[in-house]
């Protein structure tokens, strides 16, 4: 009833949920928190076997102890979840504009439950373990945390804390109609990498698999290609403020940002893999984007979600491995290894990217990006490589290192990698380009239309931008990029009709080096902000501002600076933490996660020569969890 | 007389919060009885 009278509703909401929606949004919470975290503090006090027969039943199919393969397992699942709640989500905002409340948006359900689900992951990893290993912590007396299941418990939790402190920024800085708000980034940074925690969880049962003698099974094998593409997605979920074409940051950030994934997640896979091991996961990671963009953008008609190929880089890695390796572990010379994937997927690779971008992207990289996002791209590549090599590195406890690098490098590396993100955040609006308008408005009968021509003035004012169009979204129905025909010295024409009519907004949108710029050509009243129309003329002039001006008009102007700066040192320093956590969980699995030394300690994956039983075996003893817990 | 925005802003940010707090809350509870238990068993 209530969902009905807020679907009912002529505006949505701009600054924040209704109490009432919060209210409804917390009971699911404590209902949730009870079925789900209920029987895993049930199972500690020796009161729910049916999770250890569940633990003991994991480790039977896959061979790994069942504090790994339960919650490791239970992770994927819930990740896949919450990323498909995620691309539906940003799609609905791009096509449809905000939502009449967190609870009418279906995909948040989706990504709500997602996220519990990582959290109860994390915490089932945590419960399950009956003695110690070599990277577990005793939490508390009889709890044997391992640290992949401490990581995704606390990526988990960061992620939930992301939904109160949404709904707060929403309220205090009006609603941030983008991907990249702060929250949204630390709820996306916390299920991203939660991934890593599941990989991490999945090497130390690996290990304790190891040191027991039992062979590796090919189920298992896969499963962990699966993780490896999981990484490679989530470390490609920050680009999907470009993936749907309505970008609203520097176009440089997309090269810079598809590099950095490729470089961390490609590396990781091939040192933890061996041969083969970038190109399992680049195939696991189309098979789940693909179906993401055909899930969204087909099946529910909604703006389709692009993705990067990733396959020449994938291709490099392997070639560079092949190369400069000769049959060594890349695990023994990680960094190097890392170091120079990263100059030949920030050189060849990027080229591809740059070619794919003229197929299949809504803006592609023009000419003139060259040469800042060409240098932007190449350094988020070394230092993604650098990256790639100090987690492959941790996630092969298995093999010595032997190579001697600075021990500032990997430290150097993402700082530059984020160093180089921050420097490409700031635009302005540009030094007042006007653009004057020639529109014939007509009614189509489903909302008026124009077609016409634009006149910049000065005439070269995009002469070489990085994308100059008309777009329309939030208007109901799929966002549209209309692309202009220059047809004289700074005069363009429309390409297709674009709507100037009910929820539509409609801007040209202007982006040339720093200058991110847009002009309204038809903006809607909003009684929730409260703005008025900005209504379409047949003639008409109108000076360009800050693009983010237009597109996000539900922004507060009217906050205290310091508390816009609290606000970011708060969400960015949890950002920040989580990020070092994951780091030092990390470190501690390289140092400590080490099974017994021998030849079974090469990379644990895409190896022909290695000992692989297809599983699952007799049902063996030994690895911790069982039925009646003492 | 208390300002009306402020406490309501305030009540919907507890409420906001325990979407959080209930199921880490629960979590750390747990961990924090115990400890206390074992710490008292020894």
């Amino acid at each position: 009833m209530h969902l009905v009278s807020l679907l009912a509703e002529g505006t949505p909401p701009a600054g924040g949920a209704e109490t009432s929606e919060a209210i409804y949004a917390t009971a699911g919470a404590i209902v949730v928190s009870i079925l789900l975290l209920g029987p895993v503090l049930l199972y500690k006090l020796g009161r729910f076997p049916a999770l250890g027969r569940l633990s003991n039943l994991a480790e039977r199919v896959t061979g790994l102890p069942g504090w790994a393969a339960l919650p490791g397992t239970f992770l994927v699942v819930t990740l896949l979840i919450a990323v498909f709640g995620m691309y539906w989500d940003i799609s609905l905002h791009i096509d449809d504009g905000r939502d009449p409340g967190p609870l009418a948006n279906p995909a948040h359900y989706f990504i709500l439950a997602g996220l519990f689900g990582v959290l109860l992951a994390g915490v089932i990893g945590i419960a399950l373990p009956k003695r110690a290993t070599a990277t577990s912590f005793e939490i508390a007396p009889g709890w044997y945390a391992p640290i992949g299941a401490l990581m995704i418990a606390i990526c988990g939790a960061t992620s939930l804390l992301a939904f109160p402190l949404d709904d707060i920024w929403h309220r205090i800085f009006g609603q941030d109609v983008t991907l990249w708000g702060p929250t949204h980034l630390m709820l996306i940074g916390g299920a991203s990498l939660s991934v890593l925690g599941a990989w991490a969880l999945h090497v130390e049962g690996d290990e304790e698999r190891r040191a027991a003698g039992r062979p590796l099974w090919r189920w298992s094998r896969f499963r962990e290609i699966v993780l490896a593409g999981a990484f490679l997605v989530a470390m490609s979920t920050f680009q999907a403020e470009f993936d749907f074409g309505v970008p609203q940051f520097a176009l440089a950030l997309q090269p810079t940002l598809i590099m950095l994934a490729a470089g961390i997640a490609l590396v990781t896979a091939r040192i933890r893999f061996g041969p083969g091991g970038a190109v399992a996961a680049l195939l696991v990671y189309i098979a789940i984007r693909g179906s993401l963009a055909l899930a969204v953008g087909v099946a529910f008609g909604e703006v389709v979600p692009h993705f990067p190929p990733y396959v020449v880089e994938a291709l490099l890695v392997e070639a560079v491995a092949l190369a400069w390796l000769r049959g060594m572990p890349a695990a023994k010379r990680p960094i190097g290894f890392g170091a120079l994937c990263g100059v030949a997927i920030g050189t060849v690779g990027l080229a591809a990217e740059w070619g794919w971008s003229h197929v299949w992207v809504v803006n592609p990289w023009p000419a003139s990006l060259f040469p800042e996002g060409a240098i932007a791209g190449f350094l988020a590549a070394l230092a993604g490589g650098v990256i790639g090599g100090f987690i492959g590195r941790a996630l092969t406890p298995g093999v010595e290192s032997e190579e001697r690098v600075p021990r500032f490098a990997v430290p150097a590396a993402a700082a530059l990698a984020v160093g180089g993100i921050a420097f490409l955040i700031p635009v302005n609006a540009g030094d007042g380009v006007r653009a004057n308008f020639n529109l014939d408005i007509r009614d189509t009968g489903d909302g008026r239309v124009a077609t016409g021509t634009v006149q910049l003035d000065p005439a070269d004012a995009a002469d070489n931008a990085y994308w100059f169009n008309v777009t329309s979204w939030q208007g109901g129905e799929r966002a549209k990029v209309n692309k202009l025909d220059e047809i004289g010295p700074g005069t363009y024409r429309t390409t297709e009709p674009i709507p100037v009519d009910g929820t539509w907004k409609t801007t040209l949108r202007l982006h040339d080096g720093r200058e991110l710029a847009g002009l309204p050509i038809f903006l809607p009243e909003d009684t929730a902000i409260p703005v008025s129309e900005v209504p379409v003329e047949p003639q008409m002039s109108r000076e360009f501002v800050l693009d983010k001006d237009n597109l996000q008009r539900e922004q507060k102007d009217d906050v205290p600076g310091w508390l816009t700066l609290a606000a970011y040192i708060g969400v960015g320093g949890i950002s920040l933490a989580l990020i070092g956590i994951v780091a030092w969980g990390l470190t501690r699995l390289e140092r400590r996660g080490a099974g017994p030394p021998g030849n079974s300690a090469e990379p644990a994956g895409v190896d022909p020569a290695k000992e692989v039983e297809q599983g699952p075996g007799p049902r063996r003893k030994g690895s911790g969890a069982h039925p009646d817990p003492a | 007389m208390i300002p009306a925005l402020p406490v309501a802003h305030a009540t919907h940010v507890l409420i906001d919060a325990a979407i959080f707090l209930v199921p880490v809350g629960a979590v750390a509870l747990t961990l924090l009885v115990a400890n206390i238990r074992g710490r008292h068993r020894s």
